[in-house]
């Protein structure tokens, strides 16, 4: 299929695999639960799971397991589960020391969107904890990058603490624990992080206390350097002590306030003490029986459902996986789903959504009845939902009990607005470029700007089977539609499902032509091929965190055994217990 | 496996010995004089890194132009060439990786007619290298009169079998800021 299988590469792999694995346990010290697994079947009892030969080992665990972009943020989760907490108390955990040890994707001064199945009730909701834009937020052009202008009200605290009080078993001091540690104590520096401080190295040095943080010498911090945050551990103690208040109404407030008035920001202690995240419904779908949970409105779980319903239309487990057949044909749906995604979605507090018509199966088979399996659609306009309606980082989590998190949090870019407030440690997101000129995703004070976001439980036989996530931008609706069928048309082990070569596609706003982001590694016929359609195939690396780095866990559903996956493009690390 | 753990082991010491004389070399047979001309092969945000490097932290002073022509090469003694190509980077620059190939071939042919000696600095580690990054490196370090590499980006000595083709020393080196140090102490 890939090459993933060459035999050629499997000695390199397998060396590859056991490095990771001494790495990991290393940082994590002799009393590690980490797991090094040989793969494994995901859906095990389904079967049909394939061994692969992978970079990151696939995890197998008997109780509970966290899967996220950084291995001292799923030890912080498992230390949780252990505790006797359950699975939202480690995705809350886990949430707080990711924002410490991967400082560029996430932290306080981001959002997320959260969806939480709760296994005795069969039920899901969502946690909205989306930044919201200031009441007097406006712009002259465009919005900028970088800078206080470019700053959200930042929903990350409110969300977890919601989450926690609503759904969990621990109070804050307890989840807050492990983050406050790797702050004060410090991190090893990654080959990714160096990367991404490198690649935001000139407007890193614009802000002094971030470039203070991350550029300590001047330069950027190298990877195997110790990163401490020292200001951000005694924020997090506030936190602990003080509760959300102390963020949004508190000392924190002031600083934050007090740094947007100096810098001409537009954050404002109203708009901080009036933020709150919102208890949504999850939207829910079907794909070839299973029931697909995933996060709503205004973020992207209802493009990844819309497109998996477009390709139900079509026999996908007989395409040739990575195939000019399989790509095209998902291209032609992602870019359906996005055009759809672009045209109609807002945040439902400010727009309405025609949800159901979306998702309905109907729609879906109209939108796949204009796919051409030998032919690129010109130009992919929005459909027409109406007629058929009456309407950054990601981690998972699973505990004994079944229950499931899956979480997307985000700075928007890299750093964010990369700007750190100063004597805090946080760093602020710059969410205030992901609203439209016009449309359903306009600007008005204090609504919630549309993202990508798409964190997705899936439910199999009435039982909770995987919860999954990746950041990446507009990638995270391809590789979430990607990492779907995947597991469930090609039956790939979770492991092998997230490390499949992945490629993007998108309707044509803000894409040149036939554009068709592609790993490397896909066959060279199929590239050939798809060229030969007229696609413009773009080769990123082999591994390219562009397509995001994505998290999963799926529940074997003969053994109960907890299976995980964590991704190599980035430093996703699983562990059980 | 023991034959192969034994090939692996005398490859590797090889290779090792060829970079420790060949930095020897360099300390004793390399000298750059200034002015110099700071450019990217590949547009990789590297090189802005070593300009705050050779140019803010050790004060080289050394004219930066990332997007340099041969006509810049006007009355320059030395040409440090960064490596490492970045899709965001070309992009931003409104270049394609065969556009920017095109002008870093030209610039080191005009480096070569003018007898500007050329400097390949490659900092990015194994996020510079890939295809792409490949491409370039496999252009330049053969051209080059000398090339200073951070450990990272060379675990497959690829440096140093290009720089075998004409004996173009290859100093490795652990660290970004030893990679300084060491082209610094190459300028007189």
């Amino acid at each position: 299929m890939s090459g993933l299988r060459a035999s050629s590469r499997s000695w390199a792999l397998w060396r590859a695999a056991l490095l990771a694995i001494a790495v990991v346990a290393a940082w994590l010290g002799p009393s590690s639960t980490l797991q090094a697994g040989r793969p494994a079947s995901v859906a095990g009892a389904d079967a049909r799971a394939p061994a692969a030969q992978t970079r990151n080992p696939q995890v197998e665990a008997a109780n509970g397991m966290v899967a996220s972009a950084h291995a001292l943020a799923s030890q912080a989760g498992i230390e949780m589960l252990k505790a006797g907490g359950n699975a939202v108390d480690a995705a809350v955990a886990a949430a707080f020391a990711v924002g410490v040890a991967e400082p560029n994707a996430t932290g306080l001064g981001g959002e997320g969107m959260m969806v939480v199945y709760l296994a005795d009730r069969k039920t899901a909701v969502a946690i909205d904890y989306r930044s919201s834009a200031p009441a007097k937020a406006s712009y002259t052009g465009s919005v900028p990058a970088t800078g206080h202008r470019a700053v959200a009200v930042p929903g990350t605290v409110a969300g977890l603490a919601l989450a926690l009080e609503k759904y969990g078993t621990m109070k804050l001091p307890q989840v807050l624990a492990p983050a406050i540690r790797i702050a004060a104590d410090g991190f090893r520096v990654s080959p990714v992080l160096t990367e991404a401080i490198t690649e935001n190295f000139e407007a890193i040095l614009a802000n002094p206390p971030l470039a203070k943080l991350l550029c300590p010498t001047g330069l950027p911090l190298e990877a195997g350097a110790t990163l401490k945050n020292p200001d951000l551990a005694a924020t997090l103690r506030a936190l602990a002590a003080g509760g959300r208040d102390a963020f949004y109404r508190g000392a924190i407030a002031e600083t934050i306030v007090a740094e947007m008035q100096a810098q001409g920001g537009f954050i404002t202690k109203d708009d901080l003490a009036a933020y709150a995240a919102i208890e949504r419904t999850p939207i829910e779908g079907s794909y070839r029986g299973v029931r697909l949970i995933s996060a709503p409105p205004p973020v992207g779980g209802l493009a990844v459902v819309e497109i998996l319903h477009i390709l139900e239309q079509f026999d996908v487990a007989k395409l040739k996986p990575f195939s000019a057949a399989h790509v095209h044909l998902f291209a032609e749906a992602m870019r359906r789903g996005f055009a759809d995604w672009s045209a109609f979605v807002g945040d439902p507090s400010f727009v309405t959504v025609p949800v159901a018509g979306l998702l309905s199966k109907p729609y879906a088979k109209a939108r796949a009845s204009e796919i051409s399996l030998d032919r690129i659609t010109p130009r992919v306009a929005a459909g027409d939902p109406a007629k058929l309606s009456p309407s950054t980082t990601s981690l998972s989590t699973v505990d004994k009990a079944g229950n499931m998190v899956a979480l997307t949090q985000t700075l928007s870019d890299f750093f964010g607005a990369k700007v750190l407030v100063g004597g805090t440690g946080i760093i602020l997101n710059n969410e205030m470029r992901n609203f439209s000129a016009r449309g359903p995703n306009a600007l008005a004070p204090g609504k919630r700007m549309r993202t990508t976001v798409a964190p997705t439980i899936v439910v199999r036989g009435g039982r909770a089977f995987a919860t999954l996530g990746t950041p990446g931008a507009a990638r995270i609706i391809s590789t979430m539609t990607l990492l779907l069928s995947n597991l469930i048309d090609y039956g790939m082990g979770i492991q092998e499902a997230i490390e499949a070569p992945r490629f993007f596609a998108r309707d044509s706003a803000g894409q040149e032509g036939n554009a068709l982001d592609v790993e490397a590694r896909l066959p060279e016929a199929t590239i050939t091929a798809l060229t030969k359609m007229g696609y413009t195939v773009r080769p990123m690396l082999d591994f390219d965190l562009f397509f995001g780095g994505a998290q999963g866990i799926v529940i074997d559903s003969k053994s109960g055994k907890r299976v995980g996956g964590a991704d190599p493009r980035r430093d996703g690390a699983v562990i059980g217990y | 496996m023991r034959r192969f753990v034994r090939r692996s082991l005398a490859a590797t010491l090889t290779i090792a010995a060829a970079t420790v004389v060949a930095s020897s070399a360099v300390a004793a047979d390399v000298t750059l004089t200034r002015p110099g001309l700071l450019t990217s092969a590949g547009q990789s945000p590297d090189v802005t890194i070593v300009k705050v490097l050779l140019n803010t932290q050790l004060k080289l002073g050394l004219e930066y132009k990332p997007l340099a022509q041969p006509s810049d090469l006007a009355g320059m003694k030395t040409l440090v060439v960064v490596l490492g190509v970045s899709t965001k980077g070309l992009g931003a620059a409104g270049l394609d990786l065969d556009k920017e190939l095109a002008r870093v071939k030209a610039l080191l042919k005009a480096a070569r007619d003018q007898g500007i000696k050329v400097l390949a600095l490659h900092i990015g580690g194994e996020a510079r290298r890939g295809k792409t990054s490949n491409d370039v490196i496999s252009l330049v370090v053969p051209e080059a009169d000398c090339a200073v590499v951070v450990a990272a980006g060379n675990k497959d000595k690829l440096f140093n079998q290009l720089a075998a083709r004409r004996n173009v020393p290859v100093v490795e080196v652990e660290r970004t800021t030893a990679a300084g140090d060491a082209v610094k102490a190459m300028f007189r």
